[in-house]
């Protein structure tokens, strides 16, 4: 039935496919694609060599540096612990389990400066717990550790909400098949429900990830913000601004740009890659 | 392999009770059907050989040995879950190989044994050229053959099957029913399998257990379950019966006035009794001959196959019966609704 041509091979629900894909297509390029053109011709305005001279920049380079290295750790720690938290959560009923799976979507509900005024108090050196981490010499506010602390406050719902719908789905069979024949817990773990779960672990990390990078609010209060120590890109970016040299302020938001779009398409073409190869059986 | 079940309790949180008392022997080679109404715990039982269900109180013994304590992973039991359960992350080869390849080093053989191990199987159950897809890319009946596959690859001394055949179409399960059969002859493993399809138990296996409310019924080879089954339950589960309430008195069995014959060998009591009378049981004969019956009318007529059923009632008293007639004898005797018929009755049962 092909040759029906392929608007009409699914059912459409909404009638007049002419007018919703051009209702997409203007939003779309209003909300998403202009702003970003935007800052490709700010850009694009500087020139290679323009973008080139503002990279050599130390400090530039420096925040570069601290806000991928900080949301890379980050996530990489939520990978793990958000794994385990939606593996407690799905496996184990507990008293309080209801109110600890409420309390995970906490940092999305949570006004970021709250998340970094509660964090700067904990942490700084005379708060709860920075006292006793000083007394061992861990200096956690107003450097870049403070910095992956409050980025993995932000990003833990990230990873647990989606592995936790995949870990639900596990039919305790295919455990036991594997105890069946001969797999121990940890066999079972690493070679039947990491490979099952991977995908969403990544898709949870990545999120994360893109989050912490761009991650402004909750940052800036425990980070101090000390040039070429503990300044992040984002902050750099609103400085720049303030200099009123826009086109500075827009190499960095352009070079950020590249490099999260890089990422993002090469996490989904591993995503593809994985999800064509199991198919959805 | 030889399995001892002696004495079987299982509670589920809640309270509700799976096994209640289980006893049976299961010999070396033999292929056991366990056959029961869902909710009956066939399925705990099976779980319970395996290890996946610890019994709150009894044992299980293998060869003579307790394997209570044991953990699933050291009783060596090949498990084919209804629903395969295959590892969608790996191919065909690789969820063949799963068992072999998780061995500690020492006992591992190496790559190409465990390879060509995995290929043997996959050659046993005909799934040849299969071996580097994912099972998403397959149908379930070959799914049903991989899940089997991975299952022997571990030399299991017993094979357990949940429901083997459940989620298959009707054409496939049959062709994979003998298939079984066929390897179950070939391999000679002690098998054991759940299903709630009676055609299915009594057609595949050396003897079936019919489990009801956690308890075994009656076990015993399918001919004799079906002809002298132990109880009233069995009688009824095992294809179709016509159910009369009778009252014996000096060896007269009696139903709205009519005699009905007593089954042979009995050692029945006087007073109220339940009989169980097949539809094949019956005789059906026009009222102008002279022999002896029960004078019923024809109610409906239906045509399945080979065989004719003919509902009737009673005259006397309205009792309903079901009769089935071989199409042969109906096309000599085509019945029509309302006509007067007379019944004899071959063989009964009663308890």
């Amino acid at each position: 039935m092909s040759w029906f041509g392929s608007r009409s091979a699914s059912p459409r629900v909404i009638p007049g496919f002419g007018l919703t894909l051009g209702i997409t297509v203007a939003y779309l390029s209003l909300v998403a694609l202009l702003p970003l053109a935007m800052i490709a011709m700010q850009a694009f305005r500087l020139g290679l060599s323009g973008i080139g001279h503002i990279l050599s920049d130390p400090r530039t380079l420096h925040a570069l540096y601290i806000s991928f290295g900080t949301a890379l750790a980050a996530a990489t720690v939520n990978a793990v612990f958000g794994t385990l938290l939606a593996w407690v959560l799905v496996r184990y009923r507990f008293p309080g389990h209801r109110l600890i799976d409420a309390l995970i979507d906490l940092p999305f509900a949570l006004p970021t400066a709250v998340a970094g005024i509660a964090l700067t108090a904990l942490y700084a050196p005379n708060g709860w717990i920075g006292k006793s981490l000083s007394g061992l010499g861990i200096k956690v506010a107003y450097t870049p550790l403070g910095i992956v602390i409050a980025l993995i406050f932000i990003g833990l719902p990230f990873v647990v909400r989606s592995v936790q719908p995949v870990l639900e789905d596990l039919a305790p069979e295919i455990e036991e098949a594997a105890a069946t024949l001969g797999a121990s817990q940890g066999q079972r773990f690493c070679r039947i429900i990491l490979p099952l779960i991977a995908p969403a672990l990544l898709t949870g990390f990545t999120m994360a990830f893109a989050r912490g990078v761009g991650e402004y609010g909750s940052v800036i209060f425990i980070a101090g913000n000390i040039p070429m120590i503990s300044e992040i890109a984002p902050l750099l970016i609103v400085i720049r601004l303030e200099e009123f040299r826009t086109d500075a302020a827009a190499a960095i938001a352009a070079i950020m740009l590249t490099v999260s779009f890089a990422i993002l398409l090469l996490i989904n073409l591993i995503q593809a890659w994985s999800r064509k190869r199991l198919g959805d059986a | 392999m030889r399995i001892d079940i002696h004495d079987v309790y299982k509670a589920f949180e809640g309270g509700s009770r799976a096994l209640n008392g289980i006893n049976m022997t299961i010999a070396d080679g033999e292929l056991v059907a366990l056959l029961g109404p869902s909710g009956s715990g066939k399925t705990t039982l099976l779980r319970a050989i395996a290890g996946l269900e610890n019994p709150d109180h009894g044992d299980i013994l293998f060869n003579g040995g307790t394997v209570a304590g044991h953990d699933v992973r050291d009783r060596k039991v090949g498990f084919v879950f209804q629903h395969y359960a295959l590892f969608k992350t790996m191919t065909v080869r690789k969820n063949v190989s799963f068992g072999l390849s998780i061995l500690p080093r020492k006992q591992r053989p190496s790559k190409a044994a465990i390879i060509a191990r995995a290929d043997e199987l996959l050659h046993l159950v005909q799934l040849e050229g299969l071996e580097n897809r994912y099972p998403s890319q397959l149908s379930g009946g070959q799914r049903q053959r991989v899940a089997l596959a991975r299952a022997l690859a571990i030399e299991p001394s017993v094979l357990l099957l949940d429901e083997p055949f459940g989620a298959l179409d009707a054409k496939v399960r049959k062709d994979l029913r003998r298939w079984l059969r066929e390897l179950h002859d070939r391999t000679g493993h002690t098998t054991v399998f759940v299903t709630h399809d009676q055609e299915e138990a009594l057609e595949l296996s050396d003897r079936v257990a019919v489990i009801h409310q956690g308890r075994v019924e009656h076990m015993a080879p399918p001919a004799e379950l079906y002809g002298q089954p132990a109880t009233p339950f069995v009688c009824s589960f095992l294809g179709a019966s016509n159910q009369l309430e009778v009252t014996v008195s000096k060896d007269q069995v009696l139903h709205c006035g009519h005699a009905l014959p007593l089954p042979r060998p009995h050692s029945i009591t006087d007073g109220p009794h339940q009989l169980f009378i097949r539809p094949h049981e019956f005789q059906i004969r026009s009222v102008d001959d002279q022999t002896p019956g029960i004078l019923c009318r024809v109610e409906t007529v239906r045509l399945s196959g080979a065989l004719v059923r003919i509902d009737l009632r009673f005259a006397a008293c309205g009792t309903a019966i079901e009769v089935e007639v071989p199409i042969l004898d109906f096309e000599r005797h085509p019945w029509k609704v309302g006509d007067a018929a007379m019944v004899t009755i071959r063989n009964v049962r009663m308890f």
